[in-house]
């Protein structure tokens, strides 16, 4: 299991060297994301699933639905503001 | 879009679902770091977890069957010192045992069971005798109407409170 583990690890490093050189917003939003799931972690402290919180299954849908309006009404405005 | 809008539109969304792709992974490693410590601080091997989760998932109840060996049925008080104290006391007398487990059913009928005080419905089976009733309660009984659990489903009373139990029912419906 640990082997597996490393191997996971290496896989993802190389991944987001990868993103690094082609891509950096990405891996830095790699970056962040993982940055800021770790401080949450850190500070809320799961402790098991006897006292999961009602928002927290449906929180990722709803984060992809707004980012998706979000990044729609981006395209929606600048192509607008293009066109005038 | 223009060209440089273009570029900055694709950086924030890089930005963005980069975001999504760290958390996730980031989540999945934390969850399962979080899973294994679990196990290990419960300190119990798979087998026994897995009885544990058995146990706690096993039917509220079970059913007594007429004719049938329904000792393993009888209530037994489990040990331990987080043991709940018993809200039901233990009766003492027929009319008792009547009060908490024979009006479950004979109080209103229920199941097509004879309702006690009904004596249209009481007199033909009296009429057959106190020991067929006597043993249609204890050992349980499938007639036409329905079927009556071996001593109601209280399968730990002794024979003689189900005795009293059945005279309090004639005495009462007649």
């Amino acid at each position: 299991m640990l082997f597996l583990s490393i191997i996971g690890l290496l896989v993802l490093l190389a991944l987001w060297t990868l993103a690094w050189r082609r891509r950096p917003f990405l891996a830095f939003g790699v970056f962040l994301g993982a940055a800021v799931v770790g401080v949450l972690a850190a500070v809320l402290r799961p402790q098991g699933l006897d006292h999961v919180p009602l928002w927290l299954p449906p929180l990722p849908f709803a984060v992809v639905a707004l980012s998706l309006f979000y990044f729609g009404a981006l395209a929606w405005l600048w192509g607008k503001k293009e066109r005038s | 879009m223009s060209v440089a809008q273009d570029r900055k539109f694709l950086d924030r969304f890089d930005l963005t679902i980069g975001l999504f792709v760290g958390a996730g992974a980031a989540a999945a490693v934390l969850a399962l770091a979080a899973g294994g410590r679990g196990e290990s601080e419960r300190g119990i091997s798979e087998a026994e977890y897995r009885l544990q989760v058995a146990k706690r998932i096993a039917p509220a109840a079970h059913v007594a069957i007429a004719g049938r060996d329904n000792s393993a049925l009888s209530i037994i008080p489990t040990s331990g010192a987080k043991q709940v104290p018993t809200v039901v006391a233990t009766p003492k007398t027929g009319t008792e045992v009547y009060q908490q487990v024979c009006v479950a059913c004979h109080g209103q009928g229920i199941g097509g069971a004879p309702r006690v005080g009904d004596g249209a419905a009481w007199g033909p089976r009296v009429a057959k005798g106190k020991d067929t009733l006597y043993a249609h309660a204890i050992e349980g009984f499938k007639g036409d109407a329905g079927v009556m659990p071996p001593k109601g489903g209280r399968t730990d009373l002794a024979d003689e409170l189900i005795r009293a139990a059945v005279d309090h029912i004639i005495e009462t419906s007649r």
